[in-house]
């Protein structure tokens, strides 16, 4: 599938702070690429390079295979984007500064304003003054914004931000419901790592300026698939019962003496009754299914170590 | 891309109250000094200055100023877009910061001058209907003034879009354009008493020869920088050259700058 984005080796540094570290990444058409990553971590740099609102220090951004600086700069009109704060006239009513962005990207049309209130759920604002909005709304007309001549990819950083628990489930559903019906392709992060599960169908963990890594969420699912942890008083003992009585294959030695089983076959007592068979001490038994905040953790973990 | 742009800044001044307010006060400020100076001759029939020439003579021997009114409308247009995020939307929804540019420095000349129409309209038709004539020749000294300073106005909006561009959430660009223009000269036209090569550099800054090479008296003689040739010359290059420079800066900066 055709890559509409490609970040080639991005470094940027701000004086002796590397922002990002030979960050490479590509963002396939139709997809919904979540950017997870603590404060810090890169994310906002990211997308303000992809947006042309900062300049890495190194590499290079390809845009709908574009990578001349002038054919990137050209095809960022068919990109719609909401960074940081949402920029608008404060004094501006919300349907004139939605009127001046319809303008500015050259759509036809006036009524286009009045469908993009009604889809943000903004419609109710719409003669009152921008700057007298709450953060929620405000972000909602960032959203209309970007939303704005039918952009062919949307790229959002942290969209949900300050929005009420409902707007948060209105602006994930218009995104899921933008990219199945019309193939937007959305690039987008957010501090909700659970609001992000039910959108991303691929995920990019940042780090401290370094892409630790790029997941479809299929994978990612497997990876997080059902699992038993179960603490032993010898876990490479345990490993290897579990092999051979068990025949499974499929499991991790963590560094705290925890043994953790992937899919597990069998019922969870089947697992203690097979530490306590052989004289081993069981110090922790848990079932569990990871999260993407967990798989975040670990993965962090990794990183850091 | 610039086209659309252009139109869509027209359409927010339009909707907006900024310039309504910025030109009202201008042509409020010429009316009540044309009042000022009806009130006083009314109250003292003696009182030599409720003429149109005089009137007239001070805005022209304070041309510099146009400068000032030319750096204050797009300060007052613009300086709030790093503030509020307009420029950086601007830039994210696919305009390149060229056209941004280029597109600024248009709608601000054109305002500006529809600005200074509408304190020409208000200010010389209140001195006709208040004051004494004659009026017909000190109103084409001060047409011929202002013409004569356009082009550097024109480098001045061009000086204040490139600082808005190159500061664009600072509040020190307007000190940074009152400093290219107005301090700076001040500097060399002050180290220029002593040092005579300082003073040739001086001689050729737009702040400096609008001030000093324009000589009003009240019988009405007067020396025009613009009345003659060399002078006129010295207007035209001065602000040209403003443009070219002030563009240039502005054009890389705006390229270059980070939001």
């Amino acid at each position: 599938m055709e890559a509409v984005i490609e970040a080639r080796g991005l470094k940027k540094r701000y004086g002796s702070v590397a922002a990002l570290d030979d960050v490479s990444l590509a963002v396939r058409r139709g997809t919904v690429l979540g950017v997870v990553g603590d404060n810090g971590a890169g994310k906002s740099t990211l997308f303000k390079i992809l947006c042309g609102l900062a300049f890495p220090t190194q590499g290079e951004v390809r845009l709908f295979g574009e990578h001349d600086a002038r054919a990137v700069e050209r095809r960022r009109s068919r990109i719609g984007a909401l960074i940081e704060q949402p920029g608008f006239y404060p004094r501006l009513s919300v349907e004139k500064n939605l009127e001046c962005c319809r303008i500015r990207k050259g759509v036809p049309g006036e009524g286009k304003t009045d469908a993009l209130l009604e889809a943000v759920g903004l419609a109710q604002a719409a003669k009152r003054r921008a700057g007298d909005l709450s953060m929620g709304m405000r972000q909602r007309l960032g959203l209309a914004m970007a939303l704005m001549g039918e952009p062919e990819v949307l790229v959002l950083d942290e969209p949900t931000n300050g929005l009420d628990p409902s707007g948060i489930a209105e602006v994930r559903t218009l995104l899921e419901r933008l990219n199945r019906e019309r193939g937007v392709t959305v690039v987008t992060s957010s501090h909700h790592l659970a609001e992000l599960e039910h959108v991303a169908t691929e995920y990019a963990f940042l780090r401290r300026g370094r892409l630790l890594e790029q997941v479809s969420a299929e994978t990612l699912r497997a990876r997080c698939a059902d699992c038993i942890d179960i603490a032993v008083s010898d876990p490479s003992r345990y490993a290897v019962l579990l092999e051979r009585e068990c025949v499974h294959d499929r499991y991790q030695v963590l560094p705290d003496a925890t043994v953790r089983i992937l899919s597990p076959q069998h019922p969870i007592e089947a697992y203690s009754g097979l530490a306590s068979a052989h004289g081993l001490g069981i110090f922790r038994l848990e079932r569990r299914r990871m999260t993407l905040e967990q798989y975040y953790f670990d993965l962090k973990e990794k990183g850091a170590a | 891309m610039m086209l659309n742009y252009v139109k869509s800044e027209w359409y927010r001044i339009v909707h907006g109250h900024e310039f309504y307010m910025f030109t009202g006060l201008l042509c409020a400020l010429g009316l009540a000094g044309n009042l000022l100076l009806f009130g006083m001759g009314a109250f003292d029939p003696g009182f030599p200055y409720a003429t149109v020439r005089f009137s007239l003579s001070n805005v022209v021997s304070a041309l510099s100023l146009t400068f000032f009114v030319a750096g204050l409308l797009v300060w007052d247009l613009f300086s709030s877009e790093g503030k509020d995020g307009t420029f950086k939307n601007a830039v994210a929804h696919g305009l390149s910061r060229r056209d941004l540019f280029l597109g600024k420095c248009l709608v601000s000349t054109v305002l500006g001058l529809i600005s200074i129409a509408a304190f020409l309209i208000v200010f010389i038709g209140s001195a006709f209907a208040l004051l004494e004539g004659p009026g017909l020749e000190p109103t084409s000294y001060l047409l011929q003034g202002i013409a004569a300073t356009l082009p550097f106005s024109v480098a001045c909006v061009v000086l204040v879009v490139a600082v808005c561009a190159t500061l664009p959430a600072s509040g020190a660009g307007f000190f940074v354009f009152l400093l290219v223009v107005y301090f700076v000269p001040a500097l060399f036209d002050g180290i220029g008493r002593f040092v005579e090569p300082v003073a040739a550099v001086a001689a050729w800054m737009p702040a400096n020869f609008f001030s000093s090479e324009v000589l009003i008296n009240q019988s009405g003689a007067a020396e025009f920088l613009w009345s003659t040739p060399s002078g006129l010359a010295k207007c035209l290059v001065t602000g040209f050259a403003g443009i070219v420079a002030f563009g240039a800066w502005g054009l890389w900066r705006a390229e270059k700058t980070e939001l």
